[in-house]
């Protein structure tokens, strides 16, 4: 009897002790982050998603002989200043986040930026589009509805600017401070990408292959 | 509930209910215990104190396919793993749910060019709901996607009728997904299921 009730008492204390741990992380201080509403401030290195401001590309595919995974496809287009990418497109499905682009990158024009959110529901989601656009001899500006289609794996989609890469134009590109030599092509350049020809697909309802 | 499903019209009590449902899915995601690669780090950082996975009840990961929502294939998919990951997918019950975690699973990611033995995409042989893109993901990218995934579910019709346009959706879909297991190389012999 005596053994029985020794038992209960211990299994109260040994209770008690392993309690006493939980109760001190109740006076903590509290380490989630609550994520929609509050995110946590990056480091200055961080590498998120690629960006290129494609009003300061030169076109010269320094970045695409740089990465080890082909993942930019691009076309160059004009001689001397006047050299734009018609086509510019991040293939995200291959990259590897290495920045060996963005170091051989001479203008400064390819940044990663410390954009992380672009999940989507369908595979458009990893492809970037910067491209301008073709323009025809002597056009300042590249005209909608022209952009090239991309040829390749048949993974890529039909060439359209990405919804991600619009969305930089309401919110400001990362400051880089660029080198000298990019101020002067900058005249003949626009200051904006070619806008959306149509927004074709993007009125698919997400109610998805699970439904039926 | 195959019976009762997408039978009903369009009002306020069906309409409500098909809420009702839709809530109770997303408010409680349940993913399956399993990682492929470096991205099941980030999977299991998001699990942790920091990011906690729990505050949008998906935090119970289930050690079964027979009890969980979400498959989050996280990493890397070979050959030899494609098909363990389709019979652990047919095990799950209706409904569920697919994120393919980082570019690996999403779509063949660095191996893209050059992997003999990697899978182009999870999505060539089970139907994937969300795509998160990353190298491997942050853990945030991975909330984003989730919190995508829960705002698709929202809008899923359970018991009332679907209109044309959605249902071509997921026939076209459907066909994709066929067409695409059709273009997926033969897997060798010994691996076969």
């Amino acid at each position: 009897m005596k053994r029985y009730l020794l038992d209960i008492w211990y299994s109260v204390i040994s209770t008690l002790i392993g309690m006493k741990v939980t109760l001190k992380h109740v006076f903590t201080r509290e380490v989630t982050v609550q994520y929609p509403e509050v995110k946590l401030p990056f480091p200055d290195r961080f590498r998120g998603m690629l960006f290129n401001d494609i009003a300061t590309c030169i076109s010269c595919e320094l970045c695409a002989k740089a990465c080890p995974a082909d993942c930019i496809a691009m076309t160059g287009a004009g001689k001397g200043k006047a050299r734009y990418a018609p086509m510019f497109d991040i293939h995200i499905y291959k990259c590897l986040w290495c920045s060996f682009c963005v170091e051989a990158c001479p203008t400064g024009s390819l940044v990663m930026s410390k954009e992380y959110e672009i999940s989507g529901y369908n595979r458009d989601c990893m492809i970037l589009h910067f491209g301008e656009g073709v323009r025809p001899e002597g056009a300042e500006a590249p005209i909608p509805g022209t952009m090239p289609k991309v040829t390749g794996p048949e993974l890529v989609t039909p060439a359209r600017p990405h919804a991600w890469a619009n969305a930089w134009k309401n919110n400001p590109a990362p400051v880089v401070e660029k080198p000298k030599a990019a101020a002067a092509p900058a005249a003949a350049k626009p200051a904006a990408p070619a806008a959306p020809a149509a927004p074709a697909g993007d009125g698919a309802p997400p109610s998805g292959a699970n439904a039926g | 509930m195959p019976i009762l499903e997408n039978r009903f019209e369009e009002n306020v009590v069906f309409s409500t209910v098909d809420e009702m449902i839709n809530w109770c899915r997303l408010s409680s995601i349940w993913p399956m215990t399993f990682g492929l690669a470096c991205c099941a780090i980030e999977m299991m950082a998001v699990g942790a104190g920091q990011y906690d996975l729990d505050r949008f009840g998906a935090g119970a990961f289930r050690a079964t396919p027979r009890q969980s929502d979400l498959m989050i294939v996280a990493g890397t998919v070979t050959y030899k793993m494609a098909i363990r990951i389709k019979r652990l997918y047919e095990q799950m019950p209706e409904p569920k749910f697919v994120m393919a975690l980082g570019v690996c699973a999403s779509a063949g990611g660095p191996y893209y060019e050059h992997g003999y033995h990697v899978l182009k995409g999870v999505d060539k042989i089970i139907p994937v709901d969300i795509y998160v893109p990353g190298c491997p993901p942050r853990p945030e990218a991975l909330f984003d996607g989730l919190l995508k995934l829960q705002e698709k579910i929202r809008h899923q019709k359970v018991l009332r009728r679907l209109t044309p346009q959605e249902k071509s959706v997921i026939d076209e879909t459907t066909r994709k997904y066929e067409l695409e297991t059709q273009k997926l190389a033969p897997l060798p012999k010994e691996y076969q299921a």
